[in-house]
């Protein structure tokens, strides 16, 4: 009688523990959500000061592109860049390192559910060129 | 067997004596060093001693330096007390809070790497005491914290010193402290350097002085970086105090004619925002751009001007020929066409 009591108290702990995790989650221990909205809603350029470099920018969802203008002197070769996503979302490669911006360049953002993706690519310019 | 137990006695008192050390005496003494920021050559590092004995007073204290303090190198004549509530002492008032000083020392002097303060015989009873009114009654002076001023001789340079202090008491008891080794700087510091559109505006980081770009065109190719301030330029968009190379395109260049004639070095140079050195400023946040920082130094991806300056900001670069990196600090900018500077130098050669 103890030994199944005992068994039926393991099995009951096993399926309450496989029930607590509502969502996986991928390689880099990010959650999978259900949230299929997949796009970047904002986009900074800091410089070496950690200043926003931007003078102006424009997001196009339907072209995928950003185009962003850079005031007068900015040296695109050493600026760091930053986005914000819709719910969810990650953006692959990783932004915030120091890059090159003076050719175009192109990053992914995924949706939350791994499923949907959108390859942006930003071209930057600077004021007076 | 008497005798076997009296000899055990005897070795065991003997043993007790010969293990007896210093910490039996009645004159103790301690250390901190107050200064947080990197030791430069003529700066000042400031150390507290602290002494203390219960047999006889306090006569005098002496710091003996690894190098040569330079001039300035002494100990100070007063110790600090906290003012607990409002007192007047040697006629100037001070609130609860204050830090009030109070003369423990009769005469102070240095002689190469050894400086001596002879101390007084007795205090203000409030030093030691304070719910004894000032001035009511003298005590034997017993105690004190001195402050020691170490000011970096150039000798020390890039390598290391330490203190060794001693105390004595009037029973010809004597204690001493030695520090840790504290490394020197490799770095060369100048405040306070004020650079103008149309005047000194020409800044050379091996003299870590500026120029009028008249005078910079009789030294050949020494100038690092110029100073020029437009608010805008000539299409309009912002432009501020900005320091340029002599090699930047003359697009960047607000002011024309300001290229010394011969000067050609192509500066590699970066702006930075919230690096602070209190030692720059002059007040805190008590952090500090140290030899490290400059070790660790790329500029590969910079430019050779930087536009905009702020208040606070900072500027990293290198010389051209890679001799120096520096650290260029503005204290103040003024919009008639004016900034003020401080750098930190260091040696990259």
């Amino acid at each position: 009688m103890k030994s199944i009591y005992r068994i039926v108290m393991f099995l009951a702990v096993c399926l309450l523990s496989q029930g607590c995790n509502d969502y996986p989650v991928d390689d880099n221990d990010l959650l999978i959500t259900d949230s299929e909205e997949c796009y970047i809603s904002s986009f900074i350029l800091r410089g070496p000061d950690n200043r926003d470099v931007l003078a102006s920018y424009n997001i196009d969802d339907e072209a995928n592109t950003i185009t962003g203008v850079a005031k007068f002197g900015t040296n695109l070769k050493n600026v760091k860049p930053q986005c914000g996503v819709a719910k969810d979302c990650i953006v692959t490669p990783n932004m915030g390192e120091w890059t090159d911006f003076s050719q175009p360049r192109q990053y992914t953002v995924i949706s939350g559910n791994r499923k949907v993706k959108k390859t942006y690519t930003i071209t930057v310019t600077v004021q007076g060129e | 067997m008497k005798l076997l137990k009296y000899a055990m006695f005897s070795t065991i008192a003997l043993a007790c004596f010969a293990c007896s050390s210093d910490d039996e005496s009645g004159l103790k003494n301690d250390m901190i060093k107050k200064t947080t920021a990197p030791a430069i050559v003529g700066e000042k590092i400031e150390f507290a001693y602290a002494m203390g004995t219960t047999e006889g007073r306090l006569a005098k204290a002496e710091a003996t330096a690894s190098f040569a303090g330079a001039t300035g190198t002494d100990f100070e004549l007063y110790s600090w007390f906290t003012a607990r509530g409002d007192i007047s002492v040697n006629g100037v008032n001070y609130r609860g809070g204050d830090e009030v000083p109070l003369q423990t020392v009769k005469d102070a002097s240095t002689s190469g790497a050894t400086s001596v303060a002879n101390m007084m015989e007795t205090v203000d009873t409030h030093y030691f005491n304070p719910s004894v009114a000032v001035g009511t009654s003298q005590s034997e002076l017993i105690a004190a914290t001195l402050r020691y001023n170490y000011v970096v001789p150039a000798e020390a340079k890039g390598k290391s010193f330490h203190i060794t202090f001693t105390a004595t008491s009037t029973t010809g008891s004597k204690v001493t402290y030695e520090t840790p080794s504290y490394p020197v700087s490799k770095m060369d510091m100048k405040r306070l350097i004020e650079l103008e559109n149309g005047a000194a505006c020409c800044f050379s980081l091996e003299d870590m002085a500026a120029y009028t770009t008249a005078e910079a065109a009789s030294m050949g190719n020494k100038i690092d970086f110029i100073y020029n301030y437009q608010k805008k330029t000539d299409d309009g968009f912002d432009y501020g105090h900005s320091f340029v190379s002599p090699a930047t395109d003359p697009k960047f260049i607000a002011l024309s004619g300001i290229i010394p004639s011969g000067a050609s070095n192509d500066t590699p140079m970066e702006q930075r925002a919230q690096v602070h050195d209190a030692q720059l400023k002059g007040a805190n946040p008590a952090v500090y751009v140290d030899d490290v920082d400059f070790e660790t130094l790329d500029l590969s991806r910079a430019s050779n001007y930087v536009l905009n300056l702020k208040n606070d900001d900072g500027v990293f670069m290198k010389s051209a020929d890679g001799k120096y990196a520096a650290f260029v600090y503005v204290n103040r900018i003024d919009d008639s066409g004016k900034v003020t500077i401080s750098l930190k130098r260091y040696p990259l050669k």
